[in-house]
């Protein structure tokens, strides 16, 4: 743990724990507990597509904050003063390194501190910048650690391995943002072209340890009204609570809950990583059960793309596609994918904005993660 | 003439998909193919697939993403649906196990075709093979003529080009066995020699076409085989008609190496009547004659005579691969001389023999022989092993000695019999009498009227009988016919011959001419 005590009281008066009535769009209480961290991260999990890296660290860290802050105020954009300022927190960068360089505190606390002091003004909300995975539960961490409220949405709905695949792309501008690490770097992008934001960034991560905490986005709460996906850390915290408290072993209960349904199940066959052409992601294949000639292709990236029964585009991006252990239910991330795993997949729409194809917005769908475009419905 | 239903294995088969990998669908290899179509990613879920088409998908064709390997399992259900037949990609380096289970599930023949060449390349070859397969057939026909086209080529050339041009595994066989090629055909060997006419055949998947060359002789005397695994009634048909080309340098080659063989066997015989005529007295020129010609004068010789009884007799070029089965087993000889009654040779040591060396050479000869009669050579074979002979004059008696053995191995009932002259015993006091002109033709005199009025079946009777001490209970054990039919058969010899088998000199007498008939038919020379 990096939560110190002497930090959490510097910043203890920025803590303003207001009262809300209001309930998210899942119907939760707008608060976030220490004991909803579990939840949170199995749903963070889910919602990460296999991918958004491994969010135990996370928990722990938003568990200890709240523990230490007591509840998080979790608010609506639209219920937030239109000229509030908010920006979207998280870490970029390798998740695998974050598993040995672990995060803390301290950076993600000094990434928003140096965007205020950058921009002028002090943030009066914060937002996760993804919902799926790590960054689904340090973005809640860092709003408690800095005493702000939370704005119950992310910036992409699920995870992306882009920064450039936000929701805000074109709304709010990306720069300026900051960047620090663990070890005290602390860096600022003034001002850069949208497209050019997601490599400049990947230069420099490697000269701050392959990952960082990253505050970016900075806006008004008007136009995270408008253009952020709304709900996010409800729904995580819908879907990790109705997983975790499942009390049927068809799991009805949970995908009534989730409005997902189940697509296949099976045993994995083959794991092949490392595509032609990019060396990245992979393909798995899953003997299908019930049907001993009938096989599941699941081609993934960092997250899981799309998957292909027999021929036939089942779900693809940006559609969450969840892979579940057939007996547990557990999430099964792309890293932790093998052979002989018995799964379930689940399909989980995605929210409404990104299928709303703007011309600002990018490509969420196959073409994000440059594989050829297909939809479910093309292929009967 | 246009092969009417071109399959998928047909197309397999051409140069065109030449080293495609196969990655799937199998089962559907002899499924007929009457259409080829060309997808690209921007058509591969639009382009319409014809019942029966083979699809050519290019993956990498044009711009857009990086990655598209999934549209091939999109396209494989779509051709799957289509009932097509088979989809050949090119450009596609990973395939995953859901693609291969797809298109074994399917029955769609999935295949990776090598990436150094173009999709419409391929389409066109295919395209033609399946809507004009005559010409699919002169472009390998053509090829093969061009690889052909060099002065007299030998053997060895022209499998090579028979070989490339249809990309299979050729032989050229004789009775023997297979004379050039590597390892052995599949199809049986006595399904090759028995062929009579160009004929294609097919044993547990693989296809094979066979052409007889009859060469200077009547009966075939040298067979051309092409096989490949799993090739489809294209290349079978292409493969008949390619054999059918190289028929006429096939021929003009086996009429040079027979003519040769038997010039060689003439020089040969008059050499050896040198040596045996002047034994250790040979001229000098002679000497070296005989070394050009690969007989050893010098060292200790084991003479090898061999008779052979049948129609047919084999040549000096079939004797060849028996002189190589000899020599591959450890037994070098050296190469077979023409006799009046057969062919001699002899295998040669420097250093004197050892006395189990005689029995080596029996036992290979006998294995080598066994070999040589399985693979369709004459109806019977005897040979005869003289003992170690030392230098030149010892040749003429290591082979009037192996000469000798054959004779008493010819006079068994044996289709194959080997004899050392050292295991004779007695019955060289019999060689005497086998070998006088005077006694075969009373032999003969003696034997004819039996056979002319009971054929073989009644002199057989009477030899039986004759060799089971005039039992007819034994002789009709031994032949498996009732007791009676043995007394019946025995007087009516008694009756042609005019003499009761019941006097010891009747019976001898008989005993000896049977024997002697037995060695030298009537219709041999002596």
């Amino acid at each position: 743990m990096r939560v110190h005590k002497s930090d959490l009281e510097a910043i203890c008066y920025l803590y303003r724990p207001r009262q809300c009535t209001l309930l998210s769009p899942y119907g939760l209480p707008m608060h976030l507990r220490s004991g909803d961290a579990a939840d949170l991260a199995v749903g963070c999990t889910l919602l990460g597509s296999g991918g958004g890296g491994a969010v135990t660290a996370g928990q722990l860290l938003l568990a200890a904050t709240l523990a230490a802050r007591g509840p998080l105020p979790l608010v609506a954009a639209a219920e937030l003063e239109p000229t509030a300022r908010v920006a979207c927190v998280g870490a970029v960068g390798s998740p695998t390194v974050m598993r040995e360089r672990p995060a803390g505190v301290d950076e993600f606390v000094a990434a928003v501190r140096a965007l205020e002091r950058h921009t002028g003004h002090r943030f009066d909300a914060l937002q996760p910048l993804e919902i799926g995975g790590v960054n689904g539960l340090l973005g809640p961490m860092v709003a408690a650690a800095t005493g702000l409220p939370l704005v119950d949405g992310d910036a992409m709905g699920r995870a992306y391995p882009r920064l450039d695949h936000t929701v805000l792309q074109g709304i709010v501008p990306a720069t300026p943002l900051a960047l620090a690490d663990p070890g005290g770097r602390l860096l600022i992008m003034q001002d850069a072209p949208r497209q050019s934001v997601e490599p400049v960034v990947r230069a420099v991560l490697p000269a701050l340890g392959a990952w960082a905490a990253i505050c970016l986005h900075s806006g008004t709460a008007a136009d995270y009204a408008g253009a952020a996906v709304g709900g996010s850390v409800s729904r995580a915290l819908t879907l990790g609570r109705a997983l975790a408290r499942r009390s049927r072993d068809d799991g009805a209960d949970f995908l009534a809950a989730a409005g997902a349904a189940v697509l296949a199940e099976g045993t994995v066959d083959e794991v092949r990583r490392g595509r032609p052409g990019s060396g990245d992601g992979g393909v798995a294949t899953v003997r299908l059960a019930g049907d001993p000639l009938g096989s599941l292709r699941l081609d993934f990236a960092d997250e899981y793309m799309a998957a292909i029964v027999d021929g036939a585009p089942v779900v693809t991006a940006p559609d969450i596609i969840g892979l579940l252990d057939a007996r547990t239910w557990a999430p099964i991330t792309v890293e932790r994918l093998a052979t002989q795993q018995r799964v379930r997949l689940v399909r989980l729409p995605a929210p409404e904005e990104l299928r709303d194809r703007q011309a600002r917005r990018p490509d969420f769908g196959l073409a994000a993660y440059g594989m050829a475009p297909v939809r479910p419905e093309e292929v009967g | 003439m246009r092969i009417d239903l071109v399959r998928v294995r047909d197309l397999l088969a051409l140069d065109a998909l030449d080293g495609a990998d196969v990655i799937g669908g199998c089962a559907g290899i002899d499924a007929v193919v009457r259409d080829v179509v060309i997808a690209e990613p921007g058509t591969a879920l639009t382009v319409p697939l014809p019942r029966a088409a083979a699809v050519v998908f290019d993956l990498y064709a044009g711009g857009g993403p990086l990655h598209r390997e999934h549209l091939l399992d999109l396209l494989l259900r779509r051709a799957q649906h289509a009932q097509a037949s088979a989809l050949l990609v090119l450009g596609v380096r990973d395939v995953a196990s859901a693609t291969h289970r797809l298109a074994d599930k399917g029955r769609v023949v999935t295949a990776r075709v090598p990436a150094d060449r173009t999709a419409l390349s391929v389409a066109v070859d295919l395209s033609t093979a399946v809507h004009a397969s005559e010409v699919a057939q002169n472009r390998v026909l053509l090829a093969l003529a061009a690889r052909l086209r060099v002065p007299s080529p030998d053997l060895s050339a022209i499998l090579r080009a028979v070989g490339t041009t249809l990309k299979a595994a050729v032989w050229a066989c004789t009775a023997a066995g297979v004379v050039e090629g590597e390892d052995a055909p599949r199809t049986p060997m006595r399904e090759i020699t028995t062929t009579r006419a160009l004929t294609s055949y097919r044993t547990d998947g693989t296809s094979a076409a066979v052409l007889p060359v009859n060469g200077l002789g009547v009966a075939p005397a040298l067979w051309l085989v092409a096989e490949r695994a799993d090739a489809g009634p294209l290349w079978v048909d292409t493969a008949e008609r390619a054999l059918a080309l190289a028929h006429g340098p096939t021929v003009a080659w086996l009429a040079r190496e027979q003519l040769a063989a038997e010039r060689d066997v003439r020089l040969r015989g008059t050499l050896l009547t040198e040596i045996l005529e002047h034994r250790d007295a040979v001229s000098v020129t002679v000497k070296e004659q005989a070394a050009m010609a690969g007989l050893s004068l010098s060292g200790w010789h084991i003479g090898v005579h061999l008779r052979f009884a049948g129609k047919t007799p084999p040549s000096a070029f079939a004797l060849s691969a028996l002189i190589r089965d000899l020599e591959a087993a450890g037994v070098p000889v050296g190469p077979f001389l023409e006799r009046s009654d057969g062919w001699s040779t002899w295998a040669t040591t420097q250093a004197p023999p050892p006395s189990e060396r005689i029995r080596d050479l029996e036992r290979v000869l006998t294995k080598a022989l066994t070999a040589f009669a399985e693979n369709g050579a004459p109806d019977a074979i005897a040979a005869g092993l003289g003992s170690p002979q030392r230098d030149i004059g010892g040749i003429a008696t290591t082979l009037g000695e192996a000469r000798q053995a054959a004779l008493i191995a010819a006079s068994d009932d044996e289709p194959l019999a080997v004899r050392v002259v050292q295991d004779l015993g007695a019955s060289r006091l019999l060689l005497a009498l086998y070998s006088s002109g005077p006694f075969r033709e009373h032999a003969n005199e003696l034997v004819r009227p039996i056979t002319d009025a009971g054929g073989a079946t009644l002199l057989n009777t009477v030899k039986v009988y004759l060799d089971n001490a005039c039992s007819a209970t034994a002789t009709s054990r031994a032949l498996k016919i009732h007791r009676n039919t043995v007394a019946t058969r025995i007087a009516r010899v008694e009756q042609i011959l005019g003499a009761s088998l019941d006097h010891s000199h009747t019976r001898l007498a008989l005993q000896l001419a049977i024997g002697t008939a037995k060695a030298w038919p009537a219709d041999s020379t002596a």
